[in-house]
This record gives C-alpha cells, structure tokens and sequence, in this order.
C-alpha cells in the first residue's frame, strides 16, 4: 500500500463468527483491527475510548441496533468514519444509514477487493490494484 | 395481497434461499420433505434453533430448527480456519445458527420487498437454548416446512397470527 500508516478499524457484529472472519480479512489486508464490539451501545463506548479511522458497523444488532449506534457516535465524532454491513441489500437500510451519517456499505457475505475499495475510499486513500 | 398468498411466498423465499445457500456455501444438497401446519398443537424442535422476527407488513416469527450432525457440519464449515478454543465450541455453535438464519433472510428480504414498500425488518438472531417445543398460543399458528441433507435435517417454522393461517388451510369458525 502507498499509505505507510495502517489504518486502525473497530469491527462491530454481534456474531462472534463475522467478527472473527472480518478481522483476518482486514489484517490480510493490511489494516489494524484495534478494537472489536458486540451490541450498539459497546460501539458507542469504544469508539470514544480508541477513536479507530474507521468502524465497521453491522445493521441488525440487540442492545442497539447500528443505524442508532451510528447516528450517536456522529452526533459526538462528526469527523467519524464508518461503514456499514448488511446482508441485507436493502435500499431502505441502506439510506437509512447513510442518512445516520455512515459513508458507505459493504455486503455480507465479504468480497475481498468490495471490503478494500470501500474502507480506502471512505479514508480518502489511494486505491492500489490488488490481486486477490 | 391475500394473506394466504403472503405465507406461501414468504416460505417459498425462506426455503429457497436455505437451499441456495446451503448449497453455494457449504456444498450440501437439500430435499423437501413433508410440510404441515394449521392448528398444530406444538411446533417440535429439533437440537438447535435460531428464531427471528421478520416486521412490517409480514410481521412472522421465523424458525430455523436444526439437527445436531447438521449444525455441527455448518459450525466446522464457518469456523474451520478460526481456531476455536475448546471453551468457545458452544458459543460458536450457536452464533452458526443464528449467522445462518439471519444470512438467509437477509437474502428473503430482498426477494419480499413486494410484500412492504417500507422495507423489512428483522430482529437479531435469538438462540432457543432450553426450549423444545413452541406450543400453540392464542391466536398464533404454525406452517412448518422440513428440509432433509445428508448431513441431517432441519425444519422451518413461521408462527403469525390465526387470521394469517385461517385462509391458507382453510380453518373455519
């Protein structure tokens, strides 16, 4: 990657399952995974402890779903940069999440280069051709 | 759209996108066995079972109940390169259930949009660790549809309303 500094990424699933698989393809890619959370509320908590570059958010979560989760780190962090994930492919979800302040989206299940592409543009980085 | 119609094609959709991603993710095969339902007394369940409720217009209780070879072949499949502690099986045993109900209607959602413009909803996965048997409340029913594999078999719950099952089994009084 042109970026020397790696980013730092917050993973936030309630299945323990997605936040393992997403971990090792974020570290695969070169990305640091700092923190990981289970439920809305955890999100909200750690974000204002680690202040990742960049948070991955599920939609459909107990506690606090991710589109709340989303509106109430904006509401504090506006410089905050999150991505939302869903398998859902709903456009309904989707705009609600952008609405709440996510930058973009990536679907479940996870496509390599769909998961690089997004998180370099919504961090303002280059996109390096890649072979995966 | 009639009621009747709305339970059949939500279990069209569910069934189907089992299948497929059964089949596209793990490799296994499935076949329809028998289908049932109408006043049942008790929805039986099977050795793991994942329930959602999927909102909106559709408004159901979605029931994934899996036979434990079954499960346990999903779970090995999800996890196999993640190197799960001995302490950690159940946990993510349950968490293969609940990714596999909540991947699937995630998948529906998108084939029911017709049924709500507004969008579908659907809860969390929720594991049914204790219970065996969903018995029949006032005003809710059953339509249950099983699957078999090799690896064992599964069934598919949908629990709603009486009004919603009236129609499609013909129930009368």
């Amino acid at each position: 990657m042109a970026d020397l500094e790696a980013l730092n990424v917050m993973v936030v699933d309630d299945s323990p399952i997605i936040i393992r698989k997403l971990t090792a393809l974020l570290n695969t890619l070169g990305y640091v995974v700092v923190k990981t959370a289970e439920n809305g509320v955890e999100a909200v908590e750690t974000y204002e402890q680690y202040k990742p570059d960049v948070v991955t958010m599920d939609v459909t979560m107990p506690e606090m779903d991710g589109i709340e989760a989303t509106q109430a780190i904006m509401s504090k962090f506006p410089e905050a940069k999150i991505v939302m994930v869903t398998s859902h492919g709903q456009e309904t979800m989707v705009l609600n999440a952008l609405k709440a302040g996510a930058k973009g989206y990536i679907l479940k299940p996870f496509h390599q280069q769909k998961v690089y592409e997004t998180i370099q543009k919504v961090c303002n980085r280059k996109i390096e051709l890649q072979f995966f | 759209m009639a009621e009747k119609q709305l339970i059949i094609e939500v279990m069209a959709s569910v069934t189907k996108r089992t299948s497929d991603y059964f089949k596209n993710e793990f490799g296994i095969i499935t076949t329809e066995n028998n289908s049932s339902g109408g006043e049942l007394d008790a929805l039986v369940l099977l050795d793991m079972t994942a329930v959602i409720i999927m909102g909106g217009k559709i408004n159901l209780l979605v029931v994934f109940s899996f036979e434990e070879p079954l499960i346990d072949a999903i779970y090995h499949e999800m996890t196999d390169e993640l190197g799960i502690k001995d302490d950690e099986v159940e946990k993510y045993r349950k968490a293969a259930a609940g990714d596999v109900i909540n991947t699937v209607l995630g998948h529906s959602t998108i084939d029911l949009l017709n049924l709500d413009k507004n969008g579908i909803s659907i809860t969390p996965p929720r594991i049914l660790n204790d219970v065996k048997i969903i018995q029949t409340m006032k005003y809710k029913m059953f339509y249950a549809q099983s699957l078999q594999t090799p690896l064992g078999g599964m069934t598919i719950g949908l629990v709603g309303s009486q009004k919603l099952f009236n129609e499609i089994f013909c129930i009368t009084g």
